[in-house]
């Protein structure tokens, strides 16, 4: 993430993961989750945590899903179905729950008709909030599998040259095995800024970034200033000059595999209805598993090998960052945010929990 | 596509498209190409001109095509083969194709394998050019289906920090039917800006854009 993204050093307060990772899984079960489901809502929060995607942690995060579930838009217990299946693909109703608990079960599914035929892929309708995608992707990877998934609902962007927002920013991420470098993991938001970046900048107050905003008549934002209560996030590449056409129709893509292909959701919320989809390719269908592994670590090291332009130390691929920066904060423990504590010890206090450690 | 890619004016001559495609079809069989593959290349260049998709038609690429026939880097008759199967996926070898043909070939077999277990996917390898890559997604709307298409190769575009090129402005392309409107049909390359534009700015003699070259 750009440094302005960060907890400022004096707010900061590290939280070990385990500490975290108990009083994330207790709210989640004073919420009504069952042990599963609160496990693996808090084992993808957390992994999201080490992985430095701040906007998709618990810092954000955790509130609004709280909040959702005390306003029934999140079922706790839900019951997902499979309302279409063939071999190779299958329909999934998420029946109101948490895209968190209910993707890697699907994702599972996917797997399983990958390992049978090459590939699985899954839509999902009546979903709700997905978390760190990339978490779904990477559950490919253990099983020697390409990973990918997508989720898409709402509508805070406006397609290139619109005046009106009428798109999410929807993210796709693949994750890609390897054999010793760090994964291949890829998870971009379809425009300039995630949308819960732009949350993160206004709790700092932090200024507007050139060229990945709008003002509410969609004309681009290409100055430093304080960041509007109106303002929409530009599809990536921000004008149309510097490619915006292509975030915008990624996000398209996006709600088009997820939403249209599910059941037809497109547009507004609906009470925070989201859809999602995830695909898994067998490695060994298409090539040989060794060969194709050890290609791929060649094919990072060249990346990550390029020269650096002038005032850049190094190059990166996706994934790398995280992978490394997720090593540190093992040990560290969380950067958290003042504010970010302090709504814990409400939290804990309101539902009768044990303090958060630190 | 943005105006200064486009035709200027005064240099502008039309051409029918019967006539366009007689003439590029009878290039690629004097390149010793079966009619029918001829066919299939020429209609892929000729879909790219009619969709003013210019960097992907004949004035760009029938040059390169000829050359690379010339050079023996296009194979014109290959015998391609499935080295690698499944009921939803295969790998093929290529022997040199010209990719324009291997990649409307090669999606008839992932669409008929989505026809049996609902999704096909096909990789390539030992191909050449594959021409616009919505030419060949678009090959699955007739039959209802989406269609998805990579090409990959080369390295002409920088990666984020880095002062060399290490990667292709590779595109991806995605088509999906629809009812009564136009289908969706995306045909994006990963760089700002597909790298036959910067082909198509030198021909036409106009100035680089801000942010897309370097």
């Amino acid at each position: 993430m750009f440094e302005h993204f960060h907890v400022p050093e004096e707010d900061e307060v590290r939280i070990m993961l385990d500490a975290l990772r108990k009083t994330v899984n207790e709210l989640f079960l004073k919420i009504g989750f069952s042990d599963q489901d609160a496990w693996q809502a808090t084992d993808v929060l957390l992994l999201s945590d080490t992985r430095v995607v701040d906007t998709h942690d618990v810092s954000n995060m955790m509130r609004n899903y709280i909040r959702m579930v005390a306003e029934g838009f999140v079922n706790p217990t839900p019951n997902w179905t499979i309302t279409r299946e063939t071999p190779t693909t299958a329909n999934v109703d998420c029946d109101r729950g948490l895209g968190f608990a209910v993707i890697p079960q699907v994702m599972k599914l996917a797997i399983e008709k990958a390992r049978d035929t090459g590939i699985g892929a899954i839509t999902m309708s009546n979903g709700r909030h997905a978390g760190m995608i990339a978490y779904h992707a990477m559950m490919a990877l253990p099983h020697d599998m390409i990973g990918y998934a997508i989720t898409a609902g709402g509508q805070p962007m406006p397609p290139t040259f619109g005046a009106e927002p009428r798109l999410a920013p929807n993210p796709h991420a693949w994750a890609v095995p390897t054999d010793k470098e760090p994964p291949f993991v890829l998870d971009i938001s379809s425009s300039s800024l995630a949308m819960n970046k732009l949350t993160l900048l206004r709790r700092m107050n932090a200024l507007t970034i050139p060229g990945v905003m709008a003002e509410s008549d969609g004309t681009p934002i290409m100055d430093e200033r304080e960041v509007p209560d109106d303002a929409f996030v530009l599809p990536n590449g921000g004008t149309r000059e510097l490619g915006s056409h292509k975030g915008y129709s990624l996000s398209a893509v996006a709600q088009i595999f997820a939403g249209i292909l599910s059941d037809g959701a497109f547009g507004p919320y609906e009470g925070g209805q989201m859809s999602h989809f995830v695909a898994a390719y067998s490695v060994e269908a298409f090539a040989d598993l060794h060969r194709f592994k050890s290609s791929m670590d060649d094919f990072m090291q060249y990346l990550a090998d390029t020269p650096p332009a002038p005032g850049h130390d190094r190059v990166y691929y996706a994934g790398l960052m995280e992978h490394e920066e997720s090593i540190d904060r093992h040990e560290r423990g969380i950067p958290l945010h003042n504010e970010v504590v302090e709504w814990f010890d409400s939290a804990t206090d309101e539902f009768d929990l044990t303090p958060l450690e630190r | 596509m943005l105006e200064h890619f486009h035709v200027p004016e005064e240099d502008k001559v039309f051409v029918r498209r019967e006539d366009l495609l007689k003439t590029t079809t009878d290039v690629f069989l004097a390149m010793g190409m079966p009619l029918e593959d001829a066919e299939l290349a020429a209609n892929g260049l000729i879909t790219a001109d009619i969709r003013g998709c210019e960097t992907h038609g004949v004035s760009n690429m029938l040059r390169n095509y000829v050359e690379q026939f010339r050079e023996g880097k296009i194979n014109p008759t290959p015998n391609w083969k499935i080295i690698r199967e499944t009921s939803a996926v295969a790998t093929i070898e290529a022997d040199r194709s010209h990719g324009l043909v291997m990649c409307q070939r090669v999606m008839d077999i992932a669409i008929e394998k989505a026809s049996k277990v609902g999704i096909g996917a096909v990789t390539i390898q030992n191909s050449t050019h594959a021409g616009m890559m919505a030419y060949h997604s678009m090959r699955a709307m007739e039959h209802d289906m989406i269609g998805y298409a990579i090409t990959g190769g080369g390295a002409i575009m920088v990666p984020t920090y880095g002062a060399e090129p290490r990667l292709g402005s590779v595109p991806h392309t995605w088509v999906v039917p629809a009812g009564k409107m136009p289908p969706f049909v995306l045909d994006i390359s990963s760089s700002s800006v597909a790298a036959n534009k910067i082909g198509l700015l030198q021909t036409h003699r106009c100035k680089t854009a801000a942010g897309i070259a370097r």
